[in-house]
């Protein structure tokens, strides 16, 4: 009933809908945990999915369960995997919890083929806000932008976290645990889901 | 309205004057933060003290010793004793510093700058635009720095204070050249971008450097940014001043304000906007000193080596620590959030600009009791309750009003003015009405017997027809933000009273009473207690208290204004044989009792602070005229008598210890009110609803369901609809039956047993979450 | 994950069925949002139950969490 994230595989679907990713295209799972999404990108979708998370345990439980996937331990600001190799990635409410999110996505783009998409579902503070330690909607497109990528698609997907909070709250009693990993005002938050798409060299 | 003014809120938020800083720091040249010193010199905090001295006075070991303190004029402690002695404190911060300041050298600029004479002003505007990364080059005629400091003896100043302090100087890049007398400016013009003269009392005039003159033959200086007639030239320190009255603090001021005009200078931007505050001023903060015991400044036992630890935490102890707050010793509510108005103000306007809500101010908003007393009381004239009042308005219309907070208040208020309550009649036999009277809806909840016998007496003592309203005014819609709800209840209260022929209005209740008069001021209204101070008190009333009784009187904080409501009260409680004693807050200070803007519904912690509070400050049994006071006090244990007790009670003690009503109460009474009325002077027969189950609470059970605001009503109802629908579980263990009803947002949950004709009801609860399936 | 405690099973009845209540899903929602929780049931009719504990405890804190959105 709980979700790994807000909008659970739901909000994948729609966020590779809009991809258009081709059968056996290559996309990375960044902060993959125990592989749901993983799964579903392989399974339901036709895809290559690998994985990558810091927590060994969850990556263990991936691999125990899903055994002929990849999942690497690594941060999302180094990642072990070379230049060009990946035709998506997909980051499920994992940049939030990210140390630096600037490095993460250079990363990401370095990885990614020209024409490749980055798909991000995550929480985000309104625009007027500026709370230093998290990102606002301009401060997000102007990272993307700096990293070579422009934006195809952008929509908040707030009703998805207001009902993840409802759940978490019914399972676990209270929000304390969880806001832990999020250094931000927890009553400000928005959620969003992003398609960009990493820019074509210049010829 | 959609969006807080920000002009008004800056407006509103300039009249708290709590930020303003403490007349020490405004009237000190270098505005030293010497109440920051001596909270921390109480605490034997010397690191934090001496960091709080140093940000501002670049030589702290020196101007410990010979400050020529212009703060001891301006300290408040003048006007109950004697200032206090900070340079002392001063003193003991320096000598017991152990920590070094960290540096910050940034990023070196071209702009060369000439500092004329090495005296405390020259060194000052050294460091400050060294700091700044201009390259700075010291000329000082003598061979060592410091200037005229040397002049005062050894005892007075210790000469390893200068050189510990000094030695700053060396750790930035700045050039001395010892030996360099300057006289004249020329060659230093041609190479420097800026000049600092600096050189200290000069007795003969100084016409050989070709600056203006002023009549008294000192150069022509321009008080604010120090310049001179030469744009690359500024005066300051000991030059500039009368002869023999030397100022180190002066001077360092000067050389603080001389680096900030060459620093604008080279920025091309205007040396005199904005530069108000660098210099002396008076401050706005207010500090109440009331009550304080006059003791004088504390004497060091060696003047030279300055106080003894003991000796300062004393003298430190002696400083008022002034701010103003005096809104927040007055009210629980501002006290409650450790703030004061101009920080919550900020808070609620953020609160407001944003997409969404803050926890944190939603509630503070809420709670407010919209009373206005902070207004009376605070020096500015703020006033908290206007600034709530909007935020609520606003929050509503934006849909970001949490609707638990007012729910229930609101649906009381319905019912109050649903058939089963509300009533519009003329006077038996009149078709039309010259006065009506408006009990108001908690006066009917609390004492629907007094309603009765009031407007029988006033039936019988006006002529030209008494009607009667029975209603409520609105004021829980206003109090909540909800125009559109409050609009249509005025509405219709309009209609209703232009039916009867447009009356003159009585109310009994200050708050409808004020209502009346902001929100219809078309509506000729009067108060109860002065109708009856003209035309009379009911027959009997008037006897003499049986023991001569004093009472505190509690004034309803919607009498603010009000002065003839409440000396009414005390002329008719004189009339009536008792004294009167004035609680310390009362008449245009009166506090809130804890039920205005609904308080009591949006944050109960505050409301029982404030009762608690009111309750306690005094022995005697308070007098209240209005019901809500009356029973809120009386929640607490505080014996409290409702006017009307006294004047048609008969001033009987048990009446001041009776508990309110519970809300299930509340509303059964209003409703037993009308059919009561109906049937007894009007005549008419009124059908009785028919209770469709027979329930039994116990006590400890009413008990519950009234701290979960769970009515009578809503009980029965969920009861009556398990049994005819047959929806109900049933717990094996204990036998309960369970069920649950949602007539509106609330889905109401009932646990009970049946029992001979009826059902026992064991437990209830509430929520707002729905159950889809 | 085990329960280290073992809750005394449930034991109430739907009087309309006859039945005794199971763990089932439940949609509930609140403010135009809706969240699937698992609540005892009664499987044929859906009649549900909350306990007191659940209403006075988890249910008003999401309360407070989607008012303050």
């Amino acid at each position: 009933m709980l979700h790994q994230h807000p909008g659970g595989l739901t909000l994948t679907k729609r966020v590779v809908e809009y991809c258009a990713f081709i059968p056996g295209a290559k996309v990375l799972d960044v902060g993959c945990g125990t592989g749901v999404t993983m799964e579903y990108l392989q399974e339901t979708c036709g895809l290559q999915s690998v994985g990558v998370d810091v927590s060994k345990e969850r990556l263990e439980q991936g691999r125990k369960h899903l055994p002929y996937l990849q999942f690497i331990q690594a941060a999302g600001e180094s990642l072990p995997l070379v230049d060009v190799s990946f035709a998506g990635v997909i980051a499920e409410c994992s940049l939030s919890v990210m140390q630096d999110a600037g490095t993460v996505l250079t990363e990401i783009s370095r990885i990614l083929v020209p024409g490749g998409k980055l798909a991000i579902t995550d929480i985000y503070l309104p625009i007027s806000d500026s709370t230093a330690g998290y990102l606002n909607r301009n401060q997000l497109k102007t990272m993307l932008e700096k990293n070579g990528f422009s934006i195809v698609v952008w929509e908040d997907q707030s009703a998805f976290l207001r009902e993840f909070i409802a759940c978490y709250i019914m399972k676990y009693g209270s929000m304390e645990e969880l806001w832990q990993c999020v250094s931000i005002p927890k009553t400000k938050l928005g959620y969003f889901l992003l398609v960009a798409e990493k820019r074509q060299m210049e010829g | 309205m959609d969006q807080m003014d920000q002009k008004l809120l800056r407006e509103r938020e300039s009249k708290c004057i709590q930020e303003n800083p403490p007349a020490c720091t405004a009237g000190c040249p270098v505005h030293v933060d010497a109440r920051g010193m001596a909270k921390a010199v109480q605490k034997e905090d010397y690191a934090t003290g001496f960091a709080l001295f140093n940000r501002m006075v670049p030589f702290p070991g020196i101007i410990s010793r010979i400050c020529n303190q212009p703060c001891r004029q301006t300290c408040k402690r003048n006007e109950i004793d004697e200032s206090i002695f900070i340079k002392g404190l001063e003193q003991i911060c320096v000598d017991n510093n152990n920590t070094a300041p960290k540096l910050l050298l940034p990023k070196a600029k071209t702009q060369k700058v000439a500092i004329v004479g090495a005296g405390l002003s020259g060194l000052t505007a050294a460091l400050e635009l060294s700091r700044k990364g201009y390259k700075v080059t010291v000329f000082e005629a003598t061979d060592r720095l410091g200037g005229s400091i040397w002049d005062i003896a050894e005892n007075k100043l210790p000469r390893q204070l200068i050189h510990n302090d000094f030695e700053i100087i060396a750790k930035f890049p700045i050039e001395i050249r010892y030996n360099t007398a300057i006289n004249a400016l020329d060659s230093l013009s041609a190479e420097y971008d800026a000049i600092y003269l600096a050189t200290g009392f000069q007795l003969t005039g100084n016409s050989d450097l070709g600056l203006e003159l002023a009549s008294d033959g000192k150069i022509k200086v321009d008080l604010i940014s120090l310049a001179t007639n030469n744009n690359k030239v500024f005066v300051g320190g000991s030059l500039r001043r009368e002869y023999g009255h030397p100022s180190p603090i002066a001077s360092i001021a000067d050389g603080k304000i001389a680096a900030i005009s060459i620093d604008r200078l080279f920025q091309n931007a205007s040396l005199t906007a904005n530069r108000e505050k660098e210099g002396l001023y008076e401050t706005a903060l207010y500090t109440n000193i009331k009550g304080i015991k006059p003791e004088p400044m504390v004497i060091a036992g060696d003047s030279d080596s300055g106080y003894s630890k003991t000796e300062a935490v004393q003298e430190a102890n002696r400083c008022l620590l002034c701010e103003c707050q005096e809104c927040v010793k007055a009210c629980e509510y501002l006290a409650h959030y450790r703030g004061y108005p101009k920080r919550y103000a900020r808070e609620v306007y953020n609160n407001l600009s944003i997409v969404m809500g803050i926890h944190h101010a939603n509630n503070m908003i809420n709670s407010c009791s919209l009373c206005g007393l902070c207004e009376q009381i605070c020096p500015g004239n703020l006033n908290m309750g206007e600034i709530c009042h909007e935020a609520r308005k606003i929050m509503v219309e934006k849909g970001k009003m949490p609707p638990s907070t007012h729910d229930f208040a609101l649906r009381d208020m319905q019912f109050s003015n649903s058939d089963a309550c509300a009533l519009t009649r003329n006077q038996p036999g009149s078709s039309s009405s010259e006065w009506v009277f408006y009990p108001g809806c908690q006066l009917a909840a609390s004492s629907p017997q007094y309603v009765q016998q009031m407007y029988s007496f006033l039936c019988e003592r006006l002529s030209g027809g008494v009607g009667l309203l029975l209603g409520c005014c609105g004021a829980p819609a206003s109090w909540a933000g909800q125009e559109a709800v409050f609009r249509e209840t005025r509405n219709n209260l309009e209609s209703n009273w232009r039916s009867l022929g447009s009356p003159k209005i009585i109310t009994a209740c200050p708050t409808c009473l004020s209502l009346f008069k902001n929100d219809s001021p078309d509506m000729p209204v009067e108060n109860l207690w002065t109708l009856l101070e003209r035309i009379g008190l009911p027959e009997g009333s008037t006897q003499l208290a049986k023991t001569p009784q004093k009472l505190a009187i509690h004034d309803s904080c919607t009498t603010r204004y009000d002065a003839e409501i409440q000396t009414s009260v005390r002329n008719l409680l004189g009339r009536l044989g008792y004294q009167i004693e004035e609680l310390p807050l009362s008449r245009e200070t009166t506090v809130c009792c804890g039920y205005g803007g609904l308080m009591l519904y949006a944050n109960q912690e505050i409301a029982h602070k404030v009762i608690d509070r009111r309750i306690n400050e005094s022995e005697l049994d308070y007098l209240a005229y209005c019901s809500m006071c009356r029973d809120n006090f009386a929640s607490q244990g505080k014996r409290t008598y409702h006017l009307l007790d006294l004047i048609l009670g008969g001033g009987e003690e048990d009446l001041a210890t009776q508990a309110g009503p519970g809300y299930s109460k509340r509303q059964e009474n209003r409703a037993k009110l009308k059919q009561t009325l109906v049937r007894e002077v009007w005549g008419e027969e009124v059908a009785q609803p028919q209770a469709e189950v027979k329930v039994t609470i116990p006590a400890d059970v009413l008990q519950l369901m009234e701290d979960r605001r769970i009515l009578v009503d809503d009980v029965t109802n969920v009861i009556a609809h398990a049994e005819s629908s047959g929806s109900k579980l049933k717990d094996a263990r204990s036998g309960h039956y369970i069920a649950y009803f949602k007539p509106a947002s609330v889905t109401y949950w009932v646990e009970y047993l049946p029992q001979a004709d009826g059902f026992v009801v064991q437990n209830a609860y509430c929520h707002r979450i729905e159950i889809e399936g | 994950m085990s329960k280290l405690i073992e809750e005394q099973p449930l034991d109430i009845v739907c009087v309309t069925c006859g039945i005794k209540l199971t763990l089932g899903k439940v949609e509930l929602s609140y403010l135009g949002s809706n969240f699937p929780v698992e609540l005892y049931r009664c499987s044929q009719c859906g009649l549900v139950y909350v306990p007191e504990e659940l209403a006075n405890g988890k249910m008003k804190k999401v309360e407070a969490a989607l008012e303050d959105k």
